[in-house]
């Protein structure tokens, strides 16, 4: 309850907005982190699906044109131009919308490709037959050599897409390969997604800690006034009111009340001014505050009188603490610009306070033993009993 | 808040404008190096855009008059009077364009190019380089 204990609270505030802040960022991080993971582990697990299905298809596919052909699906295709029309609309039926574009090419003996079939309906757009094909990568080669279906991640537009290559394999040949860009929608509206996340993850960062600043500075401000409304403005110690708010809220079973007051202050306002009776006061008050420890209390009562509230100490150790006080105030006199103060304090103990009492009463003993010392003629300690 | 919309809506689309833009003229000027005999190359087109996309060029010189080109580029309107080796941009105008010595366009998102070895052998050209491999013997 000491002065000291103020600038404590604060340094302890200031550890715990810290810990806030430390936490909302590591909580904030380690989900930002598992949902980025989740995100991109579902969207590989949905692309392998999506994937395997249109391989799936473009299996089914293979089969209806070689059936339709006779196991001579290239002779076929170039010579019958209905069958043909049939085959691109059944493509464009099966073109559903993330395939941006489904035909099917093949080689000639030059290693030239050439469009055989368009799904497109577009006749813009539309890749007639014969038309060249420029295969941009070696996946087009790799798959007519291997039979095997391929698959490559590419940037077209801007935008990222995958090529699916499925070989129509007659009498165990590549005869033209089905080619599939794909829309790669998912990747997209994921990366969108964790976009949109990121900044709504920011913003949330930001605000928390922002609230928690704010929190924190109000706090400050708040406790701030309210130790100032328990302050003394001149000595910037307790005030009564702390004594009577707090101090009296807060008994120890036994404790010690040192009543000190100035000697003789009055004369020295009226030698000195007022002025100078202040810059004493608060003098006074800082060697008394030197002295004691951080769970005492010193508190202004009144004018010129100070009360000291201790805890721990035996009657014998009262004794020598307002001793101390009495001695740190008198054996170095107070010099204010070039006037020079001899100033003497005395003291009442009431080493015996407890509880059990009424508070009133512990200080009147106080008070009672201040008088005798003054009676006793001043500069001197007092015991109440 | 208006004004920064269109202005920042405009910036994009300028940008991704002149990126493609960029490209097409990159390939445009490859194709052009690659059949032309000589550095310095005079061409006729009568599309601002690919104009444009020339322009940059130190050896690509652009020509008012047809008759004094070495090359057309046919992009809208192919125009057969005057005789000079011409560049087209579709298919459809390659395979009925008896000048068209060569064609550049898009399918299916990728960049397709091919020169008739044909048509080129009639002007005396020849192409060179990594194009070479374009040049088909069947149109």
């Amino acid at each position: 309850m000491s002065q000291q204990t103020t600038n404590k609270k604060i340094k302890i505030g200031f550890v715990q907005l810290g810990i806030i802040i430390v936490f909302i960022l590591f909580v904030g991080s380690l989900s930002y982190s598992k949902y980025n993971d989740t995100l991109h582990e579902t969207t590989k697990s949905l692309n392998e699906k999506i994937i395997y299905f249109h391989f799936e298809t473009f299996k089914e596919l293979e089969k209806i044109f070689l059936n339709d052909t006779d196991n001579h699906f290239l002779q076929t295709v170039i010579k019958e131009k209905t069958l043909r029309r049939n085959f691109e609309d059944m493509m464009n039926l099966i073109r559903i919308s993330t395939i941006q574009n489904l035909f099917v090419v093949a080689k000639k003996r030059d290693n030239e490709y050439y469009f055989l079939l368009d799904s497109e309906q577009d006749l813009k757009k539309r890749a007639n037959i014969f038309e060249p094909f420029d295969p941009l990568g070696n996946g087009w080669n790799r798959c007519y050599e291997s039979k095997k279906p391929q698959m490559f991640y590419h940037t077209k537009n801007k935008d990222l897409w995958i090529t699916i290559i499925y070989p129509i394999v007659e009498n165990n040949q590549t005869v033209a390969l089905i080619g599939a860009d794909i829309s790669h929608q998912l990747d997209i509206n994921m990366e969108k997604k964790l976009q949109d996340f990121t900044h709504f993850f920011f913003w949330l960062m930001f605000l928390s800690i922002a609230f928690f600043a704010l929190l924190y500075l109000l706090t400050l401000y708040f406790r701030r006034k309210y130790y100032d409304s328990y302050r003394d403005p001149l000595t910037q110690v307790y005030n009564r009111k702390y004594l009577y708010d707090v101090v009296i809220k807060k008994l120890s079973r036994s404790y010690q009340l040192f009543m000190i007051d100035i000697d003789l202050f009055k004369d020295v306002n009226d030698t000195y001014g007022h002025v100078a009776g202040d810059y004493i006061l608060q003098e006074v008050a800082r060697r008394i505050e030197s002295l004691i420890r951080n769970e005492d209390s010193i508190i202004r009562y009144g004018g010129e009188e100070f009360l000291v509230y201790t805890t721990t100490l035996n009657h014998k150790q009262s004794l020598e603490f307002a001793e101390r006080i009495r001695k740190k105030v008198k054996y170095e006199p107070i010099i204010y610009k070039d006037i020079v103060c001899h100033i003497t304090v005395s003291i009442g103990v009431n080493a015996d306070a407890t509880r059990d009492k009424s508070f009133d009463e512990m200080l009147i003993e106080a008070d009672e033993a201040l008088y005798k010392a003054k009676l006793a003629g001043r500069d001197c300690v007092k015991m109440s009993k | 808040m208006k004004i920064i919309v269109f202005i920042s809506t405009l910036l994009i689309c300028t940008t991704l404008y002149a990126s493609n833009n960029e490209w097409e003229g990159l390939i445009l000027k490859k194709i052009l190096h690659s059949i032309s005999k000589h550095q310095e190359i005079a061409v006729y087109s009568k599309n601002k855009v690919l104009v444009d996309e020339l322009k940059d060029s130190r050896f690509i010189h652009i020509v008012e008059d047809c008759t004094k080109c070495d090359f057309v580029l046919a992009k809208d309107e192919v125009n057969n009077s005057c005789q000079k080796p011409t560049i087209v941009f579709s298919y459809y105008d390659y395979l009925h364009t008896p000048t068209a010595v060569g064609v550049f366009f898009w399918q299916k998102g990728r960049p397709t190019i091919r020169f008739s070895e044909k048509r080129l052998r009639s002007f005396h050209l020849h192409v060179t380089g990594e194009l070479s491999k374009f040049v088909s013997t069947n149109d």
